[in-house]
């Protein structure tokens, strides 16, 4: 065996999804979702960053088939970090439990999942140590999103999925998980021996679930065991609601094989503190719930939620997308605009990004936005509040409010977009006034 | 002024020919009266800027100053990490200091010099560093107030007295906000400020006001003016007072009405208490003390084998508490690092296995203080390996951890077992048993008592903020043994009827004495009082060489919130801070409702400080007798035991 000089402790898996909120950024003719820039970066970078920041030195990137070219070429050729990343391709229309059932086999120690389009300020060891201290099966990071600051929405509005969920105040065990498009009231039912059980609990709506879990390693058994019952298995929909449920329904985790799983595992391979934890003058009796007759769930799930002065965000859809684009430039320590030295009379505002090698006309002005490298912009071009990617092409008097124009597309001269996304490679004809859509190569499927 | 003039200043120290030492004090102590320049940099950012432009003017200076002030700046937000940075930027910066501030000088202005110079011994030579510190950057302070420097020096010179302690309380000046009066005089009169003022500032305000001091000085000295001579004597008088660091420096916190200025500078003369200071407010007596630590992964070298990690916050966070507990937990973990460790090229197991495991125990000691029982098991797991060095590779790896194993098996386990044994002939019918917080050994023994079917009753006597006896009261109950539940408050009146008191030990000392968790002493002593038994359960491996007189010599200070936070106490132990916080305000209402208290803004309180020792120490004479492993034996024979047995 070849020497390693420690041993992990984590294995990160990143999902790179389509991104079905995204449409048409995603398309085939622009870029997979993972590589959309925030901020001229490719979204990836950040969650690798996160990772290399945690202290992760394994990294699998699971990719669907579509985008897994570019993708690969990216995490080949382009990273530059620490990382050793492999990567995954499974085909289109796989879930992000069927995924983790296909690699199994990869994942030898507790692993973290996060998703592709998470964007976070959490420093990593603050999560990470929750689950290091409290050991429970699953840890999940929830966070309230933040209210958007208006501007371009997007003319896919996707509704939002809101789940309620339940976090016992007094120890954040995640307790209660209702994905409320199961149901569209805004009722809910509990169950009263959980209300036994956890007589303290917050419920709430505005929570989200980041996509960001460490789990045990033996739950890939479970996963395992529920893609194959299902199509379509996501871990957001049925991993984790069979986790959190099997914590106060025996026969439920019994069916599930989620105590068997768990038990296989501990009998193998003994927890190393538990003399210590009997020892302990802060812990109960490890064997107290035994004396009481009550049935002990093997299985623990906790919830990390992120306070709200924390940024999170998730680009899953094009609002978000837009939101998450504009926090970043706000921040961003770049040189917000390089070129600016041969300019004349164009005015980049502040919280405006400019990439490398774009050339901004006489007398244009750019402000809230952020404009990729390589860019051509003309004279006399009026850029608000919008995304416009690399390679782009933009010609004398466009008016551009609120759009996101993907890569290599051009617009034509004295064209007035607003509120539109405009497709990778597409051509605005000159003089169009667009309102509210998407401008897309249209493709026989 | 032109950067030769500022050089100018400088010289005079040398050409004085004082000890080394008091040059740099003293022309910080000039520095420190208060000049139209300080209102000008009020605010920690101004201060700043001008620090970093000042360094960049002035090649002079040491880029060591420059990253300090850096620090010093961030710290305000970042907590945690500016106190390591800080740490190791003052090491560097009083090292630095000392060689290259007197570079620059150059003699010349030789009459000015001496003026500063006895300044500085009177009120400021105990500032050591802090005063050093500025004079590191002193030259680069000189080009922002070179206007105001002839400004300053009036000052100097008309007021003698009133400028040293005005100098010295820059802080009241900030704090104040409006600009400090031109006149040397009003200053001195009005503003002493006491000694915890000083010391609530935060860092940013510190190194605003080293900034300010520094600027000032340059200032004065751009001028080229002389401050007074008379104080130049009295330096000569008087050489060296202050200056070996002041071994007094925790009474003269606790008195502030002794020198306030003396308490300013041991509150400033270490980083240590810098630090400290910032993050706890610490109490006087116990500045030695480490701080309590925020435990977290965040500087933790990431090459730590993962159990040791996850042990290491179980403990920051009391979740493993009690020093068997703590003492198998180690242990169990590094047999699992064992375990798991790999042999790197061109060494062997054993020869290797002492450097791999050093940082693994210096971050459990970042954790936490080491408890005597971890500090007796890892000094025998190390001569375990030092002594068995030349065993091959896997047969050294199968000892050792048998040797883990026997340790935990032997020392702990079955000694627990015969100490219960031992002890079931202490407890007899119709026995009333006062137990303190709680013991696993105690636990255990009392639990065997039922079990054998004697009928007993015990009182458990519990305290803030961790309510240990909670979880002993729930055990006991849950057996079937009739408990009383107290608190320490209570200890006089339930004493009465009780026949025996049982104790843990967190430690037995040399000298007999039992150091064990805080409350303890006063149950044994008033036990002694009514004549009561005392006996205390105690594994000999946690006997320790170390002599106490005092619980203050060596204790542990616990995170003060959890005196503040009622929500913690709810719960049996602290959860972690970030945990609680993030948590708190992410779930809103519910939890951090309950968090707020009376006390809950006891940080901006600036006269309000609070102790939460964990330990406290109980005089041999109290304690009846001690039940261990090799028998029953009076606990002054710890030495003994110490030197036949182990």
């Amino acid at each position: 065996m070849p020497y390693r000089k420690r041993v992990p402790e984590f294995q990160a898996i990143i999902m790179a999804g389509y991104g079905n909120g995204l449409y048409p950024l995603t398309e085939e003719s622009n870029m997979p979702k993972a590589l959309l820039p925030v901020v001229n970066q490719p979204m990836i970078s950040y969650q690798l960053a996160w990772l290399e920041d945690s202290g992760v030195t394994d990294v699998i990137v699971v990719s669907l088939n579509s985008g897994s070219k570019k993708l690969g070429h990216y995490l080949d050729r382009v990273y530059e970090g620490q990382l050793h990343i492999t990567m995954e391709v499974v085909d289109d229309n796989t879930g992000t439990a069927d995924a983790l059932a296909l690699i199994k086999d990869k994942i030898k120690t507790d692993f973290i999942v996060i998703s592709c389009d998470l964007l976070t300020a959490l420093i990593p060891h603050q999560f990470l140590d929750m689950h290091r201290s409290e050991d429970p099966s699953v840890t999940a990071l929830f966070f309230e999103p933040t209210k958007s600051e208006g501007g371009p929405s997007g003319s896919s509005k996707v509704k939002e999925v809101t789940q309620f969920v339940g976090i016992d105040a007094s120890n954040s065990q995640l307790v209660y998980l209702n994905n409320s498009d199961d149901m569209d009231s805004d009722e809910f039912s509990l169950r009263i021996s959980l209300l036994d059980k956890h007589p303290v609990m917050n419920i709430s709506r505005l929570l989200q679930d980041a996509h960001l879990y460490v789990f045990k390693r033996w739950v890939i058994d479970v996963i395992a065991e529920v893609s194959n019952k299902r199509t379509m298995a996501s871990i957001k929909e049925h991993v984790l609601p069979l986790l959190v449920k099997s914590q106060h329904q025996r026969a439920l985790a019994d069916r599930e094989g989620v105590t068997k799983g768990r038990a296989t595992v501990e009998a193998a391979n003994p927890s190393t503190q538990k003399l210590a934890l009997k020892l302990s003058t802060t812990q109960r009796l490890v064997d107290e719930d035994a004396v009481d007759g009550e049935w002990k769930s093997p299985i623990t799930c906790k919830a990390f939620v992120l306070s709200k002065d924390v940024y999170c965000g998730r680009a899953n859809t094009i609002p978000n997308y837009f939101e998450i684009n504009r926090h970043y430039t706000k921040i961003t320590d770049k040189v917000r605009n390089p070129g600016a030295t041969n300019q004349v009379q164009t005015q980049v505002g502040g919280d405006s990004l400019i990439g490398d090698d774009t050339k901004i006309g006489d007398r244009s002005s750019v402000k809230k936005s952020t404009i990729g490298s390589h860019v051509l912009i003309g004279k006399s071009v009026k850029i608000v509040n919008s995304i416009i990617m690399d390679h782009s092409i933009i010609e004398d008097n466009v008016k551009i409010e609120g759009c996101i124009i993907c890569s290599g597309s051009k617009v034509c001269e004295k064209s007035a977009l607003k509120d539109c996304e405009v497709g990778g490679g597409f051509r605005v004809e000159k003089e169009t006034v667009a309102r509210n859509e998407q401008l897309v190569d249209f493709q026989e499927q | 002024m032109d950067p030769k003039k500022k050089t100018v200043g400088f010289v005079p120290d040398h050409d004085i020919g004082t000890a080394d030492l008091p040059s740099p004090g003293s022309s910080n102590n000039n520095s420190a009266v208060n000049s139209p320049k300080s209102a000008l940099s009020n605010t920690p950012d101004l201060s700043n800027s001008a620090a970093a432009t000042s360094n960049i003017a002035s090649p002079a200076t040491t880029t060591a100053p420059r990253s300090i002030s850096a620090t010093g700046a961030r710290s305000s937000y970042e907590p945690m990490k500016s106190s390591y940075e800080e740490q190791w930027g003052l090491t560097d910066r009083g090292s630095s200091s000392s060689s290259k501030a007197h570079k620059p000088a150059s003699p010349r202005d030789g009459p000015g010099f001496p003026s500063k110079d006895q300044q500085g011994n009177q009120g400021g030579n105990k500032k050591d560093k802090s005063k050093r510190n500025s004079t590191i950057s002193s030259t680069g302070g000189k080009e922002k107030t070179s206007g105001l420097g002839i400004q300053s020096n009036v000052v100097n010179a008309s007021s003698t007295d009133g400028s040293q302690s005005g100098g010295l309380n820059p802080a009241g000046s900030s704090s104040a906000g409006g600009p400090p009066p031109a006149g040397g005089a009003g200053k001195a009169g009005g503003q002493r400020p006491s000694a915890p003022s000083q010391k609530s500032m935060t860092k940013a305000e510190r190194n605003e006001l080293q900034q300010r001091q520094k600027a000032e000085k340059a200032a004065r000295l751009a001028a080229g003016l002389p401050a007074s001579r008379a104080k130049a004597a009295q330096v000569l008088a008087q050489p060296n007072s202050g200056f070996s660091p002041n071994p007094s420096k925790s009474l003269a916190t606790s008195f502030p009405g002794a020198e306030a200025e003396k308490a300013i500078a041991a509150a400033e003369s270490t980083s240590q208490a810098k630090k400290r200071e910032r993050l706890t407010k610490e109490m006087g007596l116990f500045a030695h003390l480490d701080p309590p630590k925020f435990a977290n992964t965040a500087s933790a070298p990431k090459d730590l084998h993962p159990a040791v990690v996850n042990v290491g916050l179980q403990m920051a966070q009391f979740k493993i508490c009690g020093a068997n507990a703590r003492c198998v937990a180690t242990l169990s973990a590094f047999r699992k690092a064992i375990q798991d460790y790999q042999t790197p090229p061109n060494t062997t197991l054993s020869r290797n296995m002492l450097t791999y495991l050093s940082p693994h125990i210096s971050y459990l000691v970042s954790c936490r203080p080491m408890a005597v029982s971890m500090g007796n098991a890892i000094r025998y797991l190390k001569y375990e390996i030092g002594k068995n060095i030349e065993v091959p590779d896997e047969d050294a790896r199968a000892l050792f951890l048998e040797k883990i194993d026997n340790f935990i098996r032997d020392r702990i386990t079955m000694a627990d077992q015969v100490i219960t044994s031992l002890g079931l002939q202490k407890i007899q019918d119709g026995d009333v048993i006062l137990t303190y917080a709680r013991s696993s050994v105690v636990q255990g023994l009392l639990l065997a008592a039922h079990e054998k079917g004697i009928k007993f009753k015990v009182i458990v006597v519990d305290s803030r903020p961790r309510f240990e006896g909670k979880q002993l009261l729930r055990a006991l109950a849950s057996a079937g043994i009739p408990c009383t539940y107290v608190l320490l408050t209570a200890i006089g009146h339930v004493m009465r009827e009780v026949s025996k008191v049982i104790l843990g030990a967190h430690s037995l000392l040399s000298n007999g004495a039992l150091y064990s968790r805080a409350g303890t002493a006063v149950v044994a002593m008033s036990a002694h009082e009514r004549k009561i038994p005392v006996i205390v359960c105690c594994e000999t491996y946690k006997f320790s060489e170390r002599v106490q007189l005092d619980s203050f010599v060596q204790n542990e200070i616990g995170n003060p919130d959890e005196l503040v936070n009622d929500h913690n106490n709810n719960y049996g132990h602290s959860s972690t801070r970030c945990h609680d916080s993030v948590h708190g305000s992410g779930t809103g209402t519910g939890a951090s409702a309950a968090k707020s208290g009376v006390l809950s803004g006891w940080k901006e309180s600036r006269d309000l400080k609070l102790l939460n020792l964990l330990y406290d120490l109980t005089p041999s004479e109290f304690v009846t007798i001690v039940i261990t492993e090799v028998g029953l034996i009076p606990c002054t024979s710890v030495p003994v035991i110490l030197r036949e047995f182990l």
